[in-house]
């Protein structure tokens, strides 16, 4: 008896009895669909998190000032004290000093209303460097970014964010536009490309001007030469923890510490959020898919009922199959098949579910789901294992009647 | 089946040739003839036996070769069984099914079985259609020592070689006629094309034609138990054995079954019936009498 001869012997029996084998299938079926769509959740978590990252500029290291004292004693947290400087900046920018590091973009932060016409918008204002275009990882869509030359005039230009410019200018377009910023006149030069939002702040709604810009006419006073933060770009991701060492040692020499922990700056590296980050949603991942593996075993133990069932019930069947000369081996083959088939009809409608649920969900919790074909693979080769570990009991015990056992029976 | 297990039946040419081509030179219509020359065929030349002494005291251990030839007799024995016993085990109580039963038949013989119930008729008929081995004593099938096959060997046996026919039908319900004909060519490893062609046939010959797509629960029991008949035959055994094919059946159909299986002994096949109906023995050249699983009677016999 050929194989395809005993597959369709199995399809036959599977089809015999509909609504039992639709039953046993659904068992498979939730766990195959709940495998695909968990994994397929972390897998578009994962995707989510390391693009909102990578978005925020790849191999990037953040310099933090340090903390303050107030004169009361009371201490602020990182970032409190102004300790960092353009000079500072300047500094890491040395190709000698900090060969690894590509690009420097001292920030200076500050919120303005940014006003045209009679609309008006409050944002964040940033005084940086041309650097910040590469180091942050971003694009202008229309007209150009800072210049040295704007730099150097600290001119009156500013780069708007796509939500900033949207909500000034609405339909008109905004380059060649003038906005007033702190009184001060300052002319529409270019417009980024939209980033979405990091953890903390809309990346799509500032307005970035040249640092010089920001230290002479928008934050003036005794911090006028000091940023609130420093981003660096290390040249690739293998050489980030030597721009880390270098712009570490470069600062504590700066800033006269002798010593590592008398650092008035941190510096944190994209690196390790993205390892956070996805482990995060690693351990979430397996934890969910755990669950739905879980749901898969009971689903195999119910191919197993069903199977035993099924020997039991068809006694008088394996009995005559036997008496019509149908060796123990092709007893055995011919129940692993019928357990393998409702193990794959399960998977496939099991992965149907999945990918519909994977297309259909997202709609409603907001989370994207990735549809994985290496897990939709997975699963229904898993699927069809479960038929045939599940069914091999039942199918020996098949085989394993005696003919006038079996025909006795009632 | 390992490659180095012979039963001398494999030697044979009418085992060696595929079944397939055995239909085609002719089916169940063969001539008497020729399917008596096929059971001495069956015999090696050296085909021997063990005296029946010799058989009760029999260990159950595989005997390589066996030392005393039998002498020789006029009519070919295509059964022969030797001080056969069969024990059944029911939770702790032990049933002694059959006891000491010794008997011949020879190719070509319609034999009659009968015995109230429990007089281990069924068993004897299991035994001889080796669905059964005997727990003591010794089944020689054409020769072939029936307790010293493995069970592919024996459910190959009982594929080419036997042909069962079930007071109960034993039809799957949820195939065609057609289907349930085919099964035994199906485990024969004959290909789907062919196993059709061979089974309307042979539903043809049993008066089937037009029913050869019809379910069991859509026919009548008569009929039912024709298309039994069919799947017995399909195969093209020489050994036809049918217990009490027609108890479940009214008189015209059992007329119907009883007609097929003299039409079958006509044709040279081997018939064993058990019944424990008079007038359907009747139609047997020779009828054994079973009572508390020793033969009590035989009206013939070599």
């Amino acid at each position: 008896m050929g194989w395809l001869e005993i597959l369709r012997t199995g399809w036959d029996a599977v089809r015999t009895h509909r609504l039992r084998s639709a039953l046993t299938m659904l068992g498979i079926l939730i766990g195959i669909a709940g495998v695909v769509m968990t994994v397929g959740l972390g897998e578009g978590a994962q995707q989510k998190v390391s693009s909102q990252i990578s978005a925020l500029g790849s191999n990037l290291l953040i310099v933090s000032p340090g903390s303050a004292t107030s004169t009361a004693g009371v201490r602020g947290g990182f970032g409190s004290a102004s300790t960092l400087t353009i000079a500072d900046a300047a500094a890491l920018s040395s190709p000698v000093a900090t060969p690894d590091i590509a690009g420097v973009a001292p920030v200076k932060n500050t919120s303005e209303s940014l006003v045209y016409g009679s609309t008006n918008w409050t944002t964040s204002v940033v005084g940086t460097t041309p650097d910040w275009l590469a180091v942050r990882a971003r694009t202008v869509t229309e007209g150009r970014f800072l210049s040295t030359a704007d730099q150097a005039e600290s001119a009156a230009v500013t780069v708007l964010g796509p939500t900033t410019a949207q909500e000034l200018f609405g339909l008109t377009d905004p380059v060649g536009q003038s906005v007033t910023i702190n009184g001060i006149p300052f002319s529409v030069i270019g417009i980024l490309n939209s980033a979405g939002s990091d953890s903390t702040s809309n990346l799509d709604d500032q307005a970035l001007v040249p640092i010089s810009t920001a230290a002479s006419r928008l934050i003036g006073g005794s911090t006028r030469n000091s940023v609130s933060s420093i981003y660096l770009a290390a040249r690739s991701s293998s050489v980030l923890s030597a721009a880390y060492q270098e712009a570490d040692s470069q600062l504590l020499s700066l800033h006269h510490a002798a010593l590592p922990t008398a650092a008035d700056f941190t510096i944190t590296s994209q690196q390790s959020l993205i390892t956070t980050a996805t482990s995060v949603s690693k351990t979430l991942t397996i934890l969910l898919a755990s669950v739905a593996g879980l749901s898969l075993l009971v689903g195999g133990i119910g191919v197993m009922n069903i199977m035993l069932v099924s020997v039991t019930e068809r006694t008088r069947e394996i009995g005559l199959r036997k008496a019509l000369g149908a060796p123990p081996a092709v007893i055995r083959r011919q129940f692993l098949v019928e357990a393998s088939v409702l193990g794959f009809a399960g998977g496939i409608l099991g992965a149907v579910v999945g990918i519909v649920g994977a297309i259909v969900l997202p709609h409603v919790i907001n989370n994207p789901i990735a549809i994985s074909p290496t897990a939709i693979a997975l699963a229904i080769v898993v699927a069809v294992a479960i038929g045939v570990i599940f069914g091999v009991y039942p199918a020996s015990r098949a085989a394993r009647l005696a003919p006038i056992d079996a025909l006795r029976s009632e | 089946m390992p490659p180095d297990v012979e039963g001398p039946y494999e030697t044979t040419p009418d085992s060696g040739v595929p079944a397939e081509s055995r239909s085609d030179s002719g089916g169940w219509s063969g001539l008497p003839a020729e399917s008596g020359s096929d059971f001495v065929e069956w015999f090696p030349s050296g085909a021997t036996t063990e005296s029946l002494a010799d058989s009760v005291a029999w260990s159950g251990e595989l005997q390589t070769d066996a030392t005393e030839p039998i002498p020789p007799v006029s009519v070919d024995p295509v059964i022969q069984l030797e001080g056969v016993g069969k024990t059944y085990r029911t939770g702790s109580v032990f049933v002694e099914a059959l006891r000491d039963v010794t008997l011949s038949i020879a190719s070509g013989e319609y034999v009659a079985i009968m015995g109230p119930s429990g007089s281990g008729k069924s068993t004897l008929m299991h035994i001889l259609g080796c669905l059964d081995v005997p727990t003591t004593g010794r089944y020689l099938l054409a020769g072939d020592d029936v307790g010293r096959l493995s069970e592919f060997e024996l459910a190959e046996i009982r594929n080419r070689r036997v042909g069962f026919v079930f007071q109960q039908f034993n039809l799957l319900a949820g195939m065609s006629a057609w289907r349930n004909v085919e099964l035994p060519l199906s485990y024969a490893g004959v290909r789907r094309a062919e196993r059709r062609t061979r089974a309307v046939d042979q539903l043809g010959r049993v008066g089937l034609d037009d029913r050869i797509d019809h379910r069991p629960g859509e026919l009548s029991g008569g009929q039912q138990q024709r298309v039994a008949v069919a799947r017995a035959l399909v195969t093209d055994p020489a050994l036809i054995l049918a217990d009490e094919p027609t108890g479940n059946l009214d008189s015209a159909s059992t007329d119907d079954i009883l007609n097929l299986l003299d039409a079958l002994h006509g044709q040279g096949r081997t018939v064993v019936l058990i019944t424990h109906e008079h007038d359907v023995a009747a139609r047997a050249q020779r009828v054994i009498q079973l009572r508390d699983g020793l033969i009590s009677s035989d009206s013939g016999g070599l």
